[in-house]
């Protein structure tokens, strides 16, 4: 296999045996960056120079042989919504076009402390807000089973990034399936864990109550040894949890004998093309091939989770993107207008204005109304209250079942400009994976076949903290299938 | 008289700047913001930078806890902070994290002194925590509305501050003060606030609403804005209160405004309509998920809750016996009583004759050198020991206010003074009648007018014996020597 | 939901949006009122759906509390260097960062 289309795991086991260097790796993942990137548009930026550096200063640590690490060495990409010290961080928006962070986030900084090489930042949905990744300010990225069709959103770019070969693993974030729904997408494995196992400190913030920050990777023990380095409480981050992190991955099932898996009814019910529920229909009964028990379970109020999920997150976000106001970073509007002076006023409505797009502004605006005097009580807190009801239904679920197994989404990837007018339509193409988030469980999306041509993902979701049950669950269905191994063919001539 | 038809009702709420190492939310150290470059204690977290998230300064929740208990609330076992929406240059996020529907401290009261005979109990609806804002300059320009702008520093961006509010209990300027005087000296008698009103640790707001007397309901009440002295404070409010009455007598109505006070016009100008109200969309933090206080926290802040102004004035009357007054000055810092018990303890016979010389002498020559009882090189042994030599008759009255000038000025004790300026007092009677007899014998002309009825001259008497003594005389003695000797000439 | 005619029955009129997008200092175009007003409708229509579940006694889910343990120490950590800060500044002078003058009034504190 090519150098860029390696697992992590066979990557380190070339590395630890000296028969490539880390700085091949990172060069063959540039080189496939420059090969296909004009045509897929993953990356927003990309850093050649100090990715080389920091490969050559993990050849020395390999060398040495001193704090190797699963990932040292490892060539990865983020999503541009973690700050990065001295690398600009854009969220894909006009208003951060030109923003160097002074910092690190908390979970740049153990890949960087685990000797991982960051070779670039991803492009996105505008502030995480959308579902295809044509939201960002700067231009669309393409699916690359498929170029003419979107990669889902919002981590668009990490996950086509990772199915192009143009970085090993990526850092996606999921705020309502912006990881998992864009890794079904691509035919990637893409894992949201549970809120507050990894730090967000650093990372931009869309709804601080559901951001997870969660890695993009070829299978699920890549996943495990990722969130193994960036899992664990942060003391800057007090919604971080102080729960020990388990040495994720480490014990592998060989089946699934005594695994009970609940499939529950309301994510099947209607609304999926038939391509797609057969492939879960066939995955479902590889599962239970491999020991596992299925029983059908119910979340009746599945039905409310778009609702409780764009509410709670308008809400959070009106607030969380009210610093983006000209002053101390980012766009600003000139301090003149066509030689007028302008006061602060002014700056404030013409910066944003002119820095947001228009589902930033759409939804900053139903946040606000969610939150405004008179709707408090019918809007956000009602979301709050069915949140309960919402988490209940996951609990009841869980003392059943060990896992439940869903779609990612209820189509493949769609054509890019199919639903950028309809804004509903779009939020309800995440009908399958926002509950997760408003939930408090933790998910993982993995390829179990195709469609015509296109990937299908299955979703797999544990209790909170369940994360190496997603691993089991995974690791023994793509210990026995190989959907996970298909690499794209990329038409770069376009 | 209008005033006497109506009655004022006025609530506060007291921002008062919380004297921690760190910031509220982040590790940034709370410096002086008059006197510190700008922009050099700063993070992201508190320039609001994307991504950076804040976390609770335990020392902080400490200290809003013991002003709580200090003020005799209730501390709640769950509290959790909220968001306060809006948009201004000084407030980087764009929202404040404030706590709303779940503040620390609920529910207390205090007692303030007022011209009443009783004295006047406001209660203290809440007391929560927040973060201050930068600091802005506006800098005015040469033209008007061309080039002005605005300069921000951001070293007091995320500055602990409890917010104070009090129930609508006072009904004049004066309870106003009043109350405002009382909160500031817990506050410093807590040690989380210096008090210091021109550093802009402690600032004012100011609800006033006028009704007629007997009435039950509240009317219609405006609020006063950034009142930063005590002056600004009394003088909103009496404004407020006349202007409000000249409304209703006119037959106006009170509008509902968010007023501010115009410090040169000497009047309060409209900020905000009730139309303009803002809205600021609170909402639970969800960067900070709520907090347990548990009780055994709570015990272990009231353990450390000091004597208070109240109970230390009612003590210093009953064991030390001391005048009101000299009570009232001593127990308004907590450096001065503990300064005053430390003295007293050296000299436990006469307590009060050491805060007659503390608030009399001592006080006289601190305000006359600028210097606070903590930067003072006299010892409270010292004085002690000053005021003993005074009681015990080796030094007089007025050679004693010269050996505590020069206590101030020198940090010497007042013994090695009295030796080195040899100010012990005469008190020798035969050394003091041969002094007294020089001087009747020098002024004949003095006596004779005296011995005439003109007996004011017994002072210049005095003054004359006191000159030949460079003020060491015992006066007691030497007056009753001048009238013994003039009063055996008249025989 | 673009067929709808303007002013009719909407959940969020013109207005409406014209004030939700002062709240958050947008500057709006006409065009972008209409348009919005219609999307934003639409959605909480959707989200109108919300009211029929039935939350007797369910209490809005907030996040578990900290304990006094997991809080900051008062600790004082070094300030970011004041240059790292201000190079993002669009405008600053003598080390403070500058914005045009305050004419609007202050909204809090």
């Amino acid at each position: 296999m090519a150098l860029h289309n390696l697992t992590i795991q066979a990557a380190h086991d070339l590395l630890r045996r000296g028969e490539v260097s880390a700085v091949e790796l990172t060069q063959a993942a540039l080189d496939r960056i420059d090969e296909v990137d004009p045509a897929v548009k993953a990356y927003v930026t990309v850093c050649e120079e100090s990715a080389l550096a920091e490969a050559a200063a993990a050849d020395r640590r390999l060398q040495s042989g001193a704090g190797v690490t699963p990932l040292t060495g490892i060539p990865y990409g983020v999503k541009d919504c973690l700050s990065t010290i001295g690398v600009r961080t854009t969220c894909s928006s006009r208003i951060l076009e030109d923003y160097l962070p002074p910092y690190d986030a908390t979970v740049i900084a153990r890949l960087r402390a685990a000797g991982a090489v960051l070779v670039g930042k991803q492009n996105m949905d505008e502030f995480g807000m959308g579902s295809s990744c044509e939201n960002s300010a700067f231009f669309e990225s393409h699916n690359p089973w498929d170029l003419a069709r979107v990669p889902g959103g919002s981590s668009g770019g990490s996950a086509a990034a990772v199915a192009a070969g143009m970085g090993l693993f990526a850092l996606g974030e999921d705020t309502g399936g912006s990881v998992r729904m864009p890794a079904g997408f691509c035919g990637v494995t893409g894992l949201k864990p549970t809120y507050g196992r990894v730090s967000r400190y650093g990372l931009i913030a869309l709804a601080s109550s559901f951001d997870s920050i969660g890695p993009l990777t070829h299978d699920a023990w890549d996943a495990a040894l990722v969130l193994r380095t960036i899992a664990g409480h942060d003391p800057l981050d007090s919604t971080s949890l102080d729960a020990p992190v388990p040495a994720y991955g480490r014990c592998r099932r060989e089946n699934l004998q005594g695994m009970r898996l609940g499939v529950p009814l309301e994510y099947f019910a209607h609304g999926i093309e038939p391509p797609v529920a057969h492939a879960l229909r066939a995955a479902l009964d590889h599962l239970e091939g491999l020991g596992a028990e299925l029983h059908e379970v119910s979340l009746p109020h599945t039905d409310h989770a778009i609702s409780i999920y764009y509410l709670i997150l308008t809400a959070e976000a009106s607030s969380n993107l009210a610093r983006f106001d000209g002053v101390r970073f980012g766009l600003s509007h000139p301090l003149r207008d066509a030689g007028e002076e302008v006061d602060v006023l002014e700056r404030y409505l013409q910066t944003r204005a002119h820095g947001f797009g228009d589902e930033v502004k759409r939804r900053i605006m139903l946040g606000t109304f969610a939150l405004s005097a008179g709707y408090y009580d019918a809007y956000y807190l009602q979301a709050q209250r069915v949140r309960t009801l919402l988490r209940q239904d996951f609990e009841r679920a869980f003392e059943k079942v060990d896992a439940l197994i869903a779609p990612v989404s209820p189509t493949t990837a769609f054509r890019i400009g199919e639903k950028i007018d309809d804004p509903l339509r779009m939020y309800l193409s995440d009908v399958h994976v926002v509950a997760a988030n408003p939930g408090g469980v933790c998910g993982l999306a993995v390829p179990c076949g195709f469609a015509a041509e296109l990937p299908v993902g299955m979703q797999i979701i544990a209790p909170p903290l369940g994360e190496q049950v997603l691993f089991d669950v995974a690791g023994a269905y793509q210990a026995t299938t190989d959907w996970h191994a298909a690499r794209p063919k990329i038409d770069v001539r376009g | 008289m209008v005033i006497d038809k109506y009655e004022p009702v006025i609530g506060m709420e007291i921002h008062a700047e919380l004297r921690t190492a760190s910031k509220m939310f982040c590790g940034c150290a709370v410096v002086d913001t008059t006197v510190a470059a700008p922009n050099t204690a700063i993070c992201p977290v508190c320039t609001g930078l994307p991504g950076a998230m804040p976390t609770v300064n335990e020392h902080a929740v400490t200290q809003a806890m013991l002003v709580g208990l200090a003020l005799n609330c209730e501390i709640n076992a769950f509290t959790s902070f909220a968001r306060k929406n809006y948009f201004y240059p000084d407030l980087p996020k764009g929202y404040q994290i404030s706590q709303f529907d779940h503040p620390l401290a609920t529910d207390g009261w205090i007692e303030v002194a007022t011209e009443a005979s009783d004295p006047l109990r406001v209660g203290v609806r809440r007391a929560h925590l927040e973060e201050d804002t930068a600091k802005s300059f506006h800098v005015p320009s040469e033209r008007a509305g061309v080039g002005a702008y605005t300069l921000i520093d951001y070293n007091r961006s995320g500055v602990p501050l409890l917010e104070i509010v009090s129930e609508p209990d006072m009904h004049s300027a004066a309870d106003a003060y009043a109350y405002a005087t009382k909160i500031r000296e817990i506050l410093r008698y807590l040690e989380v606030n210096s008090g210091d009103m021109e550093k802009g640790v402690l600032r004012f707001e100011a609800n006033v609403s006028v009704r007629l007397r007997g009435a039950r309901t509240l009317s219609t009440r405006t609020e006063i804005k950034n009142l930063n002295s005590f002056r600004a404070l009394t003088r909103a409010i009496t404004y407020e209160i006349t202007r409000q009455m000249d409304a209703m007598e006119s037959g106006e109505t009170i509008a509902q405004q968010t007023l501010g006070w115009d410090e040169a016009r000497d009047a309060t100008f409209v900020q905000r309509s009730k139309e303009q109200a803002q809205d600021y969309r609170y909402f639970p933090e969800p960067d900070l998920p709520p907090l347990t206080i548990d009780r055994g926290w709570v015990a272990e802040v009231r353990a450390t809750v000091p004597e208070l102004p109240a109970a230390k004035f009612a003590r210093f009357l009953e064991v030390y016996g001391l005048p009101e007054n000299d009570a009232r000055i001593l127990v308004a810092e907590r450096a001065l009583a503990d300064y005053f018990e430390h003295a007293a303890e050296a000299y436990a016979k006469d307590p009060a004759d050491l805060s007659k010389w503390m608030v009399g002498e001592l006080a006289y020559l601190m305000n006359r050198d600028g210097l606070t009882i903590e930067q003072v090189p006299v010892t409270p042994e010292a004085l002690a020991k000053l005021v003993a030599l005074v009681s015990d008759g080796t030094l007089n009255q007025n050679s004693a206010k010269e050996v505590l000038e020069t206590m101030v000025e020198t940090g010497k004790p007042p013994g090695t003074i009295v030796q080195e300026r040899g100010l012990v007092q005469i008190s020798d009677e035969d050394r003091l009648s041969q002094v007294v007899d020089e001087v009747l014998l020098e002024n004949p002309e003095q006596v004779k007018s005296y011995l005439a009825g003109k007996t004011s001259l017994l002072q210049w008497f005095m003054g004359q014996v006191m000159r030949k003594t460079r003020g060491r005389a015992q006066p007691q003695m030497v007056l009753a020597l001048l009238r013994e000797r003039l009063t055996a000439r008249q025989k | 939901m673009s067929d709808k005619k303007a002013g009719s029955a909407r959940v969020i009129d013109r207005e409406q949006v014209r004030h939700i997008a002062f709240l958050i200092r947008l500057a709006l175009t006409e065009e972008d009122l209409e348009l919005f007003s219609d999307q934003l409708s639409a959605i909480v229509d959707y989200f109108n759906r919300l009211a029929e579940v039935d939350v007797t006694g369910v209490e809005p889910y907030r996040q578990p509390t900290l304990p006094r343990r997991r809080l900051r120490e008062d600790v004082v950590s070094p300030s970011l260097p004041r240059e790292a800060f201000l190079t993002n500044a669009p405008d600053r002078q003598d080390g403070y960062v500058r914005v045009p003058v305050v004419l609007d009034v202050p909204d809090g504190a």
